[in-house]
């Protein structure tokens, strides 16, 4: 092969190693990209099969910390985002406020032992009195129900009434 | 596969009798790039002719006390001889190709070629012959005149052992390394590097440096040529590394996907566990913030938005018309022990009425249920 290529005019010596490191430039660039490319998605699958692993390892004592947390609750006490929107309603039916509330479902974490509901309640336009009724009957019922966000604005027209807005979360147990 | 021409190292044996030849001594400390000079000089006190018309080489291996010399007048070789040597990788007088012996005792050969004999002979104190001699041998010579040329070319060797006797050599040999000849016959081998052949070579000093040029050139290029042909193997070892790395993250990614609905049950059922938990023992409770900011509220000033930002945190939003009281008030929740932050955000002054903000981050054991306190 060396004998082969020192017979060759100059100018084919030049040519076949131009072609040569064209090939080798090229290649090797590429080659690296990809191995860039390869190297970033094995530390992220790496991260991700990492905290796979933690959550594997830990599945035991997660399911015995929720096994315990839903075992001092009573399943028939629980409440689907149904009933958590009919017990709100009652509620506020009690308090006297039923006709200025609105409600909206905002979703459901559910595993297959139990779930958590979480809904948004609005009060408009009630007296301080009402609005206190209403949350102390929603802390009786913790921890079957429970109050994630308060927001409440005094009305601008009448400063003695009060608009809130609450996101509500409910614990439901699958009987 | 058959190798092109350039594959076969040509050499040129020019008949020992047309070079006179002197082994002379060197001073001990002659440097190597000297050499080539003392030599010449040399020519011109042995020669009739000037040096541009002597056809010459001279032997000198590393580290010897001596060189031999041996030139030839240009025109004893005729042009079309001179012709078949431009393509040639060395020209030399025959007893030359033996001189790669380097005998480290000392020894004899004698070299019969088609016209002349010749004796070489060293005396084992370098690799320089002592003694070159040679008888030319007339078309025809009968048996009686062939002895008496080799006695008288033998001569001069009598206190050598006795010689090996061998033909001359072809006028080809084999590659060593990049531009080097071995000459071989029978257990004899003579090995002649380039730097050697450099020397040794008889023709024109300034076309040979061009050969030299040409050659540390192509060599140059070759290299150039394997690193280039290397690259490209890694490349392709690369690029099969990269196969089977590629391979192996597919299994990963699979095992990723294999074992993300397991876990995300498992996270979810952390994440819901946890607020369940938090619902028991982490409770949100903005009234009871309310009521402990409004233990220190003044008079002047009126709540006109709360709201939460997590379990600990209120934002008010108030108003009064007695600007000097939000700060008051400000420094006096600072000084509550249930307050752990307060933060006064921004405060507009308009038509007489101060509006502000402010964010009061809560001690959690302040926030306490009663049940848990207890």
């Amino acid at each position: 092969m060396k004998a082969l290529f020192y017979s060759r005019h100059i100018r084919e010596k030049i040519l076949v190693i131009v072609l040569l490191a064209m090939v080798a430039v090229t290649w090797l660039g590429r080659v690296a990209g990809r191995g860039r490319t390869l190297w970033r998605e094995w530390r992220a699958t790496s991260t991700v099969l990492t905290t796979q692993q933690q959550w594997l390892d830990n599945r035991r004592d997660i399911e015995a910390a929720a096994a315990q947390a839903v075992g001092r609750l009573d399943p028939a006490r629980t409440f689907s985002s149904t009933r958590l929107l009919g017990e709100l309603s009652t509620i506020a039916d009690q308090v006297g406020v039923r006709s200025n509330t609105s409600s909206e479902i905002l979703g459901t974490e559910r595993t297959n032992e139990f779930a958590v509901n979480t809904v948004q309640f609005a009060i408009r336009n009630a007296d301080l009195p009402s609005v206190l009724t209403f949350y102390d009957e929603i802390d009786k019922r913790t921890p079957y129900l429970g109050v994630e966000q308060f927001s409440l604005t005094v009305n601008p027209g009448n400063q003695s009434l009060l608009n809130v807005m609450l996101r509500i979360s409910s614990v439901e147990i699958a009987r | 596969m058959k190798l092109p021409a350039a594959a076969v190292k040509k050499v040129v044996l020019l008949p020992d009798h047309a070079f006179f030849v002197r082994v002379m001594p060197l001073a001990a400390d002659t440097a190597p790039e000297a050499i080539p000079g003392q030599v010449e000089l040399a020519l011109e006190g042995l020669s009739p002719f000037p040096v541009a018309q002597l056809c010459y080489g001279y032997f000198h291996p590393p580290g010897a006390a001596r060189v031999l010399v041996y030139a030839a007048y240009r025109r004893r070789f005729t042009v079309d001889d001179a012709a078949g040597w431009a393509d040639a990788d060395a020209v030399l007088p025959a007893f030359a190709a033996w001189l790669g012996l380097a005998p480290t005792r000392p020894q004899a050969l004698l070299v019969t070629g088609a016209d002349f004999l010749t004796a070489v002979g060293w005396d084992g104190r370098d690799a320089v012959p002592a003694v070159v001699a040679t008888q030319t041998l007339a078309a025809g010579v009968s048996a009686d005149e062939r002895a008496a040329a080799r006695a008288k070319v033998l001569a001069p060797l009598k206190n050598l052992p006795a010689p090996v006797e061998l033909a001359a050599p072809a006028g080809t040999s084999s590659r060593v390394g990049d531009a080097g000849l071995r000459f071989t016959a029978g257990a004899l081998e003579s090995r002649l590097d380039a730097s050697q052949l450099d020397a040794l070579d008889v023709r024109d000093k300034e076309a040979l440096a061009g050969r030299r040029r040409d050659r540390a050139r192509n060599l140059y290029l070759w290299r150039t040529v394997t690193g280039c042909a290397a690259a490209i193997v890694l490349a392709g070892a690369l690029e099969l590394g990269l196969k089977g790395a590629r391979l192996w993250l597919d299994s990963r990614a699979a095992r990723v996907v294999a074992q993300a609905p397991a876990v995300k049950e498992i996270e979810t059922k952390h994440n819901l566990a946890t607020h369940i938990e938090e619902l028991s023992t982490r409770r949100l409770m903005p009234i009871r913030m309310l009521e402990i900011m409004n233990e220190k509220r003044p008079r002047t000033i009126q709540f006109l938005r709360a709201a939460t930002k997590g379990l600990y945190v209120l934002e008010v939003e108030g108003q009064t018309n007695a600007t000097p009281d939000v700060f008051n008030y400000e420094a006096a929740l600072r000084e509550l022990p249930a307050c752990e932050h307060v933060a006064l955000g921004q405060t507009v002054d308009r038509g007489g009425v101060t509006r502000f903000t402010l964010t009061v981050t809560f001690k959690p054991q302040a926030l306490q249920p009663v049940a848990a306190k207890s």
